[in-house]
């Protein structure tokens, strides 16, 4: 018995080995160096705070308590038990399917900023099946979820197709698209009535106005779990978005699609000159970053209760809002689908933390700041460190020159 | 006689590579001063500490017996040192005039001032006969007035000593003789000269001594007039060197590849760069095309590979016409290319070795099945080719190739492209900034595939290695086939007339 | 006749009213960018300097809303010039981050500037509540003049430039002129112009390649400083933490204009006839009538940027560095 374990042990050991000492984690460190770096900002924030409280350079109503915040901040997930965790996951789906889109989108070398655009409009058509269109379960919200997908696609489609064909650069085309699809959802819950689908009470005028999503039942995505979760109702988002992960992962990888889009991400005039076609490879990666985008959007949106905000400040706040957390996300995972995921988990994470912070009488909006910063840090470091070692590469190309020779 | 510069024990080091090892460089006044080595050697690297580009770990130079300290480009300005680089540092869309004075500018309250900086520049420009055009754009000058603003540069600023790197890369054989007489003429006004180069027959021709470096280090200095190209070569390689190439006689085959009144109008330019060129390649036969840069090679070589859309004419390859078919189609015909710029056209620099091996066979079988990669082929490929060409990189097949120095870069391209075994192989200056073991490599693969019954065109601006290796040349001249030349019947003189348009060949 | 010329200065003096925003932040663009440094940070960059300039505005005018109302022009105009320069103040601080990450620590520029557009808004947003309990910040002062002075009483012109203007407009047709002058005829401006066509070229020649890049950087987030400010009170009267894409659409109105002061001038009028067409439609009978929902008209501006990029990137010229990172050891 004794020996079968020691076995088992030892291969344990160096499975362990073999992943920590694998390619794939010697470049994951900067990553993990640069959440190091955040946190530790994020808590410098704190601490900072609460110093200037207790020297009563601000007065606030209860004094902020900086152990508690920070263990709530950190605690993260875990605050609430398996209630916190399941919501934790619930708002990673979105997260990490952002973050593929941009992420598969950095790898073939654009740069698709154009996240909300495709996760407004794929979230809009989603709700238009959901309201127009009546089916059972399980074809209802299935339906709504591929054309989400395919409208997400299309937006995105149209950038890649400016790109290729009329050579217009995809950061600014991504956001006119943004805009686009914002004032085209505002006029398409006007016109076909899908706003008396979605109110509890109506505001007269459209400054502010609250509303929440009402579908048939059969056009949400299944949920439950409740008991496993301490009462939170999880949905199926997550496991569709970590099935992306995956499959994702095996396109960019393992297929010649991927191989394609990549070289022509990597340098387009030596895959052009190799043979590929990068006017159309331009286009299909925009098109299935997108459709990626477009399935977030539908993952988001087919949530029972669903709150949504009809004035533009803050209907393009949120959308942006998440849009640029999908391109933090894709840097922190290094734009590769499984660092995609962790990243993704990991800001969930932290954002389920920041809403307990306020148990421990820091401002809920600190939250928010606080995880930006984070962000801000992580994806600065992970940039930077990705060019320190390029010039490391450089130099180490300098190296080589007596072998075989190079102008110096 | 005094030495105007000395630099003493100067030692660079970038990583773990010595580009100048303890070297010691002595300037005298009014000479013309040789710096020769192979590609690598280091003579750049000193030149450009002199100029202020590079700080050097160790060692220090003297000016006239004195010690200075040169830390950017403005102190050896100030010492009167110019340079004129190997790439020119120009802005292209500035004049002629604004490139001289920038850095330099006559200022009032830090408004510009042309005026005076203009009559200047007309004077220093009828003084040494540099013609250039001071209202000019750079992009629309050709690259031999561009050089002469580059060496105006200096002049403007008073230099007095001078460094050239590699001046006669871009020139033709009659303006290499002009500025070799430019140049003497500067020694003989009391200016002092330093030409780097690596081709010795300029070393002969033009300079009074010659330092050769040799992997960072100084092998030693001579005087000109007391040695010859061989034993210079041979201070510079370490072994005895064999100019020129064993080549078998041509047996030329049937006609594999033809072009017929190929144009190509360039929107950069606004005009044709290439006009009604024709041309064919036999199987068995190297048909090399000589000429300046930016006579419409480049731009033949895009429309032949399909990079760029001919405007008129048409191309064949055995028998069927590739005009306007795409790349792919091309390379799958029989074509095969060695890009011109090899990190821009030939490599994936973030791939890693295999993955750049089958760049343009990605798709098929063995390297593909039912949409997914088949690594283990592709490694196994990689393996192959390693061996046979001898490619060295720091982790074999799965360097990633951006790691790898540029002899092995191409010798990379080149296993890939002629294992491909294609009827039609261009070649576009496939030796460039390689040193002379592979050099001659690569020189052996053309010849074997020649000899195999492979049809290849050769484009290179080295006219050295055109002669050695065509079995005809063909010169192009702003976007013409101006002459078509046996290169066992002529010479560089003549070939020189034709690329500077000096000469026409009567249309048969 | 005179209903019509009424009509046409009326758009006229809307369209100048919006585009003057852009132009600022543009000509800061472009002057970033000639040096060869790209900056999508402006919308941020924009925010910040709006939310500063504000702030000031709130605490330093007069706190009765009579007192606010009847302030003289040069009251007004004080009161903004102030505002706009600290908005210009804050807005350079906030790009010096930008300029020290891509410049000094030679990071990619469209990740900096990136994580730039989402540190400022939750910033100002954070602030925005804590201190005033909403997003929304407010103020007193309009600052649109009704007559500036004599000059008003020109016929055409004085409608459109001296009535019912802010003293943004003067500010921004200076600026306009101010860089054409730097770019093109001053020691700097060619410089500036050789650090982002060719770096190496001014290196070589001595041209100190990181102080321009950084005094570029720092220009462009004075002037989207400021242009965020004069958005911000150009609008109404309270600011809501967003400035509705501009800091993007300066990109795009440079873009447009190739990179050229004039141009970009021409590009910033278009942009602004497009926003006041969309948000005056009601105006004019024609389209009104043609019954057509507000949204659709709010997505012109964008669409017509669309329109306008693909006909023209064909042939842009954009600087030959810009976005490159600048090495001195690469060759």
């Amino acid at each position: 018995m004794k020996k079968e374990t020691s076995a088992f042990m030892t291969n344990l050991r160096d499975l362990w080995r073999k992943v920590m000492q694998s390619e794939g984690m010697k470049r994951a460190i900067p990553s993990f160096i640069a959440i190091g770096f955040g946190i530790g900002f994020g808590i410098l924030t704190m601490a900072i705070i609460w110093l200037l409280v207790k020297l009563n350079v601000f007065n606030v109503y209860n004094d902020p308590q900086f152990f508690h915040g920070v263990a709530r901040l950190l605690a993260g997930g875990f605050n609430k038990g398996m209630y916190s965790i399941g919501n934790m996951l619930h708002r990673a789906a979105p997260l990490i399917l952002t973050g593929l889109s941009v992420g598969f989108a950095f790898k073939t070398g654009l740069f698709n900023i154009g996240a909300p655009g495709q996760l407004l409009f794929g979230g809009l058509v989603a709700i238009f099946i959901g309201a127009k269109v009546t089916l059972p379960a399980p074809w209802h919200w299935m339906l709504a979820m591929i054309a989400g997908v395919l409208a997400g696609g299309l937006w995105g489609l149209i950038v890649g197709a400016l790109k290729s064909i009329f050579n217009v650069h995809e950061v600014v085309s991504s956001i006119m698209m943004n805009y686009i699809a914002m004032y085209f959802a505002f006029w398409a819950i006007e016109t076909f009535d899908l706003l008396h689908r979605f109110y509890d009470r109506i505001t007269d005028s459209f400054r502010v106005a609250n509303f929440t999503l009402t579908l048939p039942p059969s056009a949400y995505l299944p949920r439950g779990l409740s008991s496993v979760f301490g009462g939170f109702t999880l949905n199926i988002g997550i496991l569709i978005a970590l099935a992306a992960v995956v499959v994702i992962h095996i396109v960019l990888n393992k297929t010649t699609l991927g191989y394609q889009l990549k070289a022509a991400g990597y340098n387009r005039d030596a895959s052009k000159y190799a043979g590929m076609n990068t006017k159309r490879d331009i286009v299909l990666s925009m098109a299935i970053s997108g459709m990626l985008a477009g399935l977030a959007g539908t993952v988001m949106i087919l949530v029972p209760d669903k709150k949504m905000f009809m004035d533009q400040p803050t209907m393009m706040g949120e959308f942006m809002s998440i849009g640029f957390d999908g391109i933090s996300i894709a840097l922190l995972g290094l734009s590769e689908p499984i660092g995609v995921g962790l990243a993704g988990l990991f800001l969930a994470y932290i954002r389920q933390g920041g809403d307990y912070i306020d148990l421990a009488h820091y401002m809920k909006e600190l939250a928010d700041v606080i995880t930006s910063v984070i962000i801000y840090f992580s994806a600065l470091s992970v940039a930077l460190h990705q060019y320190m070692v390029e010039r490391k590469k450089k130099k180490a190309a300098l190296k080589q020159a007596p072998a075989g020779g190079e102008s110096a | 006689m005094e030495h105007v510069i000395e630099m003493i024990g100067i030692c660079k080091q970038f990583g773990t590579l010595k580009a100048n090892d303890h070297v010691t460089f002595q300037l005298r006044k009014g000479e013309v001063h040789a710096l020769v080595g192979e590609n690598g050697a280091g003579k750049s690297t000193l030149m450009s500490i002199l100029f202020g580009l590079y700080h050097a770990d160790e060692g220090f130079i003297r000016l006239n017996g004195e010690e200075v300290a040169i830390k950017n480009p403005n102190d050896a300005t100030r010492f009167r040192i110019g340079m004129v680089h190997q790439h020119f540092k120009l802005v292209e869309v500035f004049t002629v005039l604004e490139n001289i004075i920038l850095g330099s500018e006559d200022t009032k309250y830090g408004f510009l001032i042309r005026k005076d900086a203009r009559k200047r520049v007309v004077e220093l420009s009828e003084k040494y006969k540099l013609h250039v055009d001071p209202d000019a754009l750079i992009k629309d000058i050709t690259v031999g007035m561009q050089q002469r603003v580059e060496i105006l540069k200096m002049l403007y600023r008073d230099a007095d000593i001078l460094i050239f790197d590699e001046p006669t890369a871009v020139l033709t054989p009659q303006e290499i003789d002009e500025l070799m007489i430019t140049i003497r003429n500067f020694a003989k006004e009391g200016k002092s000269i330093v030409i780097i180069t690596h081709k010795l027959a300029e070393v002969m021709a033009v300079a009074d001594r010659c330092t050769v470096l040799r992997k960072g280090q100084c092998i030693g200095t001579v005087d000109v007039k007391d040695t010859t190209t061989s034993q210079l070569a041979e201070m510079m390689v370490g072994r005895k060197v064999r100019f020129g190439v064993d080549k078998s006689p041509c047996k030329p085959g049937d006609v594999v590849f033809q072009a017929e009144h190929l144009s190509f109008f360039n929107k950069d330019k606004n005009r044709n760069s290439v006009h009604d060129v024709s041309l064919d390649v036999r199987a068995g036969e190297i048909v090399g095309i000589a000429g300046i840069e930016g006579n419409g090679q480049t731009d033949l070589v895009n429309i032949i590979t399909g990079l760029k859309r001919v405007s008129a004419g048409t191309t064949t390859l055995n028998g069927k016409d590739i005009s306007r078919t795409s790349i792919r189609r091309k390379l799958e015909q029989g074509m095969g290319h060695i890009p011109e710029d090899r990190h821009k056209h030939g490599l994936v620099l973030d791939f890693n070795l295999a993955e750049n091996l089958i760049l343009e066979s990605y798709y098929l079988a063995p390297y593909q099945k039912y949409g997914l990669l088949q690594k283990t082929a592709m490694y196994d490929n990689a393996e192959a080719l390693i061996e046979r060409f001898d490619i060295r990189s720091a982790a074999g097949a799965r360097s990633i190739v951006r790691s790898m120095s540029g002899g092995n870069q191409q010798k990379a391209i080149i296993a890939r492209e002629i294992t491909r075994n294609p009827n039609f192989l261009i070649a576009v200056q496939p030796t460039r900034g390689l040193d002379i073991g592979a050099i001659e490599y690569i020189h052996n693969q053309l010849l074997k595939q020649r000899d195999a019954g492979n049809a290849i065109l050769l484009v290179s601006l080295e006219l050295e290695e055109t002669m050695d290796l065509s079995d005809r040349i063909l010169v192009m001249y702003e976007g013409e086939i101006v002459a078509h030349l046996d290169p066992k019947a002529t010479d560089f003189h003549e070939i020189g007339l034709y690329m500077s348009g000096s000469k026409k060949e009567e249309k048969a | 006749m005179i209903v019509q010329t009424a009509f046409i200065v009326n758009v006229l003096s809307y369209t100048l009213e919006s585009m003057i925003p852009l132009l600022i932040v543009a000509i800061g663009a472009m002057i970033c960018e000639k040096s060869g440094v790209t900056n999508i940070a402006l919308e941020g960059i924009m925010i910040f300097g709006a939310f500063i300039g504000v702030m000031f505005v709130k605490f330093a005018e007069p706190q009765s809303l009579l007192e606010a109302f009847n302030q003289t022009n040069l009251q007004k105009s004080t009161l903004f010039l102030i505002g706009a320069v600290i908005g210009g103040v804050g807005g350079l601080l906030l790009s010096w981050l930008h300029a020290y990450a891509s410049i000094s620590m030679k990071a990619d520029q469209t990740i900096s500037a990136t994580a730039l557009n989402l540190v400022a808004p939750a910033l100002m947003v954070f602030v925005a509540r804590s201190v005033f309990g909403g997003r929304q910040i407010a103020f007193r002062t309009s600052f649109k003049m009704v007559r500036v002075g004599v000059l008003a009483d020109i016929p055409i012109i004085g409608e459109i430039f001296f009535q019912n203007v802010n003293v943004g407009l003067y500010v921004g047709i200076i600026v306009l002129l101010a860089a054409f002058v730097f770019v093109y005829k001053t020691k700097t401006g060619l410089r500036l112009m050789a650090c982002g066509e060719n770096p190496h070229a001014a290196d070589s020649v001595g041209v100190n390649i990181y102080k321009i890049r950084y005094g570029a950087v720092l220009a462009s987030g004075f002037l989207g400083g400021m242009g965020g400010f004069i958005f911000a009170v150009s609008v109404g009267k309270e600011f809501e933490g967003t400035v509705s894409g501009y800091g993007f659409l300066a990109i795009a109105v440079l873009i447009f204009g190739n990179w050229r002061p004039f141009r970009v001038l021409f590009a910033a009028f278009f942009f602004g006839l497009m926003r006041t067409i969309a948000s005056s439609y009601t105006l004019i009978p024609f389209l009104n009538n043609l019954d057509i929902s507000q949204h659709i008209y709010k997505m012109i501006p964008y669409v017509a940027t669309l329109v306008v990029l693909i006909a023209t990137s064909r042939s842009s010229h954009a600087p030959k560095a810009a976005g490159k990172i600048y090495d001195q050891g690469t060759r």
